[in-house]
Order: C-alpha cells, then sequence, then structure tokens
C-alpha cells in the first residue's frame, strides 16, 4: 500500500518512542505490581501497545498484513485476559 | 485540497495515538489501585490504539481502511469486556478497592446477591425485628426445635439443613481414619 503522511520523518519515530516509553512504564508496573490482577492489568496494557507498535509497523513497512497481525493480537489479548480472570476464582495470588 | 489533508489527518492521529497510550502508560504506573489501573489501561490505553489504527486507514488513503476498521471494531469491542472481567473477577477474589466517601457500590451487589442464593444478610443488615419467620440463620440454632415446628416457612426449610448439616457429623467415620496408623 502507498503511504502518505506528513512530515513522515519525525512523526513515526517520535511515535515509536513514545509507544517503548509507555511500555517501560507499563513493565515497572508489571515488575513491581502488589496483587495478581495488577500484573493482570499490565499486561493488558502492554498488548494494548503491541497492537498500537503492530499498526505503526504497517505504516513503515507498507505491508497490509501487519493489520492481520494487530487483529489477531487484540483478539489473543482479549482471551489471555479472560483466562486470567478465571484464574482468579479461588483468591488473588 | 483533500489530497493534501489527508496525510495531515493521518499524521495528527498517530501523534494523539501516542500521547494517548503514554497518558495510559502513566496512569497505571502510578494510580493507586488495580480498578483505577484498570480504568487507565482500558480507555486510555485503547484509546491510543484506535488511534493509531484510524491514522494508518488515513495514510494509506483508504487502501488499507476495512483491515484497520476491522481491527479498531475488535479493539473496541474486547478491551471493555477484558477490564471489566478482571475487575469483576479481582472483587470477587477479595481485593478491596480504595474508596472514598461513597463507598464500595459492588459490595452491596455482592450482598444482595448473597440474599437471592439464600444465604441471608451480612451482619451489618439484619432485619431481625421480633423473631419473625423469615429470619432464617435466626430461627435455625440448635437450641430449640419447637420454634422451627411453628415457623414452618419455606425459607426455614432452604436454611436448615445449610446450617446443620457441618455441626452434625456423621458418626463411625474417626474410627476409620484413625484406625489405620
Amino acid at each position: 500500500m502507498e503511504i502518505h503522511i506528513a512530515g513522515a520523518f519525525w512523526v513515526l519515530p517520535v511515535a515509536l518512542t513514545v509507544l517503548v516509553v509507555s511500555a517501560t512504564l507499563v513493565l515497572l508496573r508489571l515488575l513491581k505490581g502488589p496483587t495478581g490482577p495488577d500484573r493482570v492489568v499490565a499486561i493488558d496494557a502492554l498488548t494494548l501497545l503491541g497492537v498500537a507498535a503492530v499498526a505503526l509497523g504497517a505504516v513503515l513497512t507498507g505491508q497490509v498484513v501487519f493489520l492481520d497481525v494487530a487483529v489477531v493480537l487484540a483478539l489473543v489479548a482479549f482471551l489471555g485476559t479472560v483466562a486470567f480472570a478465571l484464574l482468579f476464582r479461588g483468591g488473588a495470588p | 485540497m483533500t489530497l493534501s489533508l489527508l496525510p495531515w489527518l493521518a499524521s495528527a492521529l498517530i501523534l494523539a495515538g501516542a500521547v494517548f497510550c503514554f497518558l495510559g502508560a502513566v496512569g497505571v504506573l502510578r494510580l493507586p489501585d488495580c480498578y483505577t489501573r484498570m480504568h487507565a489501561a482500558s480507555k486510555a490505553g485503547a484509546l491510543g490504539a484506535v488511534l493509531i489504527l484510524a491514522g494508518v486507514a488515513a495514510a494509506s488513503k483508504g487502501a488499507v481502511a476495512l483491515e484497520a476498521v476491522f481491527a479498531l471494531l475488535v479493539l473496541l469491542g474486547t478491551a471493555p469486556l477484558a477490564a471489566h472481567a478482571v475487575s469483576r473477577a479481582a472483587h470477587r477474589a477479595g481485593i478491596k478497592p480504595v474508596v472514598g466517601e461513597l463507598g464500595d457500590a459492588l459490595e452491596d451487589v455482592a450482598k444482595l446477591d448473597g440474599v437471592r442464593e439464600g444465604r441471608g444478610l451480612e451482619e451489618g443488615a439484619d432485619p431481625a425485628e421480633d423473631g419473625g419467620p423469615e429470619d432464617g440463620e435466626g430461627g435455625a440454632q440448635e437450641d430449640g426445635g419447637s420454634e422451627d415446628a411453628e415457623d414452618g416457612g419455606p425459607e426455614d426449610g432452604e436454611g436448615d439443613p445449610r446450617d446443620t448439616t457441618p455441626g452434625r457429623e456423621p458418626p463411625g467415620k474417626k474410627p476409620e481414619t484413625e484406625g489405620t496408623g
């Protein structure tokens, strides 16, 4: 596909840098989180950031396939989060 | 006109999405308990990813708009469901939210669910006025069987075996478990 973005030489690196910084912040919460649901929330936020990063990868490379990857990643993240919710039935770890 | 407007819209959407992702990450790191972190992750994070996908759809001038909008709709459909499932599971697992003066509304809902399942109210809201027949826990004590016979309510029929069966151990199990050693 053809990509037309105004200021592509700085918009895409800045967006990727911001995504990497926010992934670092979420990773701090994932390592620090006192209870189990905190870590699950951090994993959910990380997969949302991953979907955003894959969409940016579609813009960077011009491959349409990355959008299918984004769809599948969102669905798998949803299934994983619901599976973690089922894990908490016997009490939070 | 539109040929020059759409690349600007794409870059603005991508930058706004990155900013919202950053705000969601700061919220996940800094908010006090897991419910407010859920709020930041599911609203701001999902909005950031959705804005970036819309920026992808605008950057291709609508060539991949179908795929991008499909991914956007999947995100908008699944992110609130996942957030609701995890926060409700966390509340049922006993994690207390940091609440203000208005209290915990979902705890009242859980108490009402307990009433509906026949477990009776918790200790704070006991509607016992003068030993009425609808009070299942008060009438099902082990001191007198005559009160239970007088009451005869359908609620006591549900409450009696659940309250009395843990107290009455069936005789004859203890010699089997202890005699093998």
